[in-house]
């Protein structure tokens, strides 16, 4: 009994040790009398965007809030590498959120915020491109809505982290920096992993390499386009063939 | 952890009390012109700080802008953790000023 016992540790450890990347497993969240998130999974490997889609509601924040740390879950597992991670403070080096809202602090510098946030390589990359070199005088509560969020982006994306979270991205860009911000976005995607959500759903689509949609608590995989429509986020007249 | 993981920490928390800190001493001074009567300046302006720091904390990053915390949450620095270094940094200079 004990030899088997010890079998099924080791076992264990070797799946863990051997699980590369994001995983995320069985995340409960109930709200008042409404389970929001029902043994959800997700999982990202260095590479990966992965596009969450789901309706207003569908606890999309939410499960990138829980994943990162900020918000307690019922019931969650969340493991970067086979390694559990417990804390905001163990995440800060492997995992970063962009929050729907602009959350860079108004009474900085932004050359001084992007010192803070990127390794000196990345910084010299940072200040040199061609929508932060002009700011990088200027304190936060200088720039437009559009801006802040651009830089927000840029921000996250030169940081050491391995793996990003980003909610709504795009809100409140225009047409034409979405698109050089999705390049910038699949470009960098190639050495970290990305779990995006946004309303725009071309835009999430156009970038992820995996859908997955959240509908009444539960992750569906999303195999090809028309599955949005049988499964009700997207509207009969936009099934394809 | 390595030093430079320690110089983005301790620039963020920076960050996050060059908020506070200015505001905070400038009413504790202004308090402290109103201390009763054998009470020295810098006890009055030490026991005003120790108040008024986590005051300000509520009021900047609570109520006005809850949203810069991911900021320093994506710094490692959890919201408790910042709740406790506000109330250890308004006893640290609260009391320096008071003891000294």
């Amino acid at each position: 009994m004990a030899k088997h016992n010890n079998d099924w540790f080791d076992f264990r450890i070797s799946i863990n040790s051997n699980m590369s990347g994001l995983h995320v497993d069985s995340v409960r969240k109930q709200i008042g009398s409404r389970q929001i998130l029902n043994d959800v999974f997700i999982s990202c490997e260095p590479g990966d965007v992965v596009g969450l889609l789901g309706r207003n509601g569908s606890g999309k924040s939410t499960l990138l809030k829980i994943i990162f740390g900020t918000l307690s879950a019922d019931n969650k597992f969340v493991s970067i590498d086979g390694k559990k991670i417990n804390s905001l403070y163990e995440n800060r080096l492997l995992l970063h959120y962009l929050s729907q809202d602009n959350y860079l602090p108004n009474h900085i510098r932004i050359k001084s915020i992007i010192a803070c946030f990127c390794s000196r390589e990345k910084s010299t990359v940072l200040t040199a491109h061609q929508f932060v070199k002009p700011f990088l005088d200027k304190k936060v509560q200088q720039l437009s809505g559009g801006e802040r969020r651009i830089l927000e982006i840029l921000l996250l994306i030169h940081s050491d982290v391995k793996y990003l979270l980003l909610d709504e991205p795009f809100n409140g860009i225009s047409p034409l920096h979405i698109e050089i911000l999705k390049d910038i976005i699949r470009i960098h995607a190639k050495g970290m992993g990305v779990i995006i959500t946004d309303h725009d759903y071309k835009n999430v689509l156009d970038i992820s390499d995996r859908i997955v949609l959240l509908d009444n608590g539960n992750t569906k995989v999303i195999r090809e386009f028309n599955d949005l429509v049988d499964f009700g986020y997207l509207p009969k007249s936009q099934r394809l063939g | 952890m390595n030093d430079k993981d320690d110089m983005r920490i301790l620039r963020g928390i920076y960050f996050f009390y060059t908020k506070l800190i200015v505001p905070s001493l400038a009413l504790s001074i202004l308090i402290a012109y109103f201390r009763p009567a054998g009470l020295d300046w810098k006890t009055g302006i030490g026991i005003s700080l120790i108040f008024l720091l986590p005051v300000f904390h509520y009021f900047s990053y609570e109520l006005r802008s809850p949203q810069e915390y991911y900021f320093y949450h994506n710094l490692g620095l959890s919201r408790p953790i910042l709740w406790l270094s506000t109330i250890m940094i308004g006893l640290i200079f609260g009391l320096a000023l008071i003891l000294i």
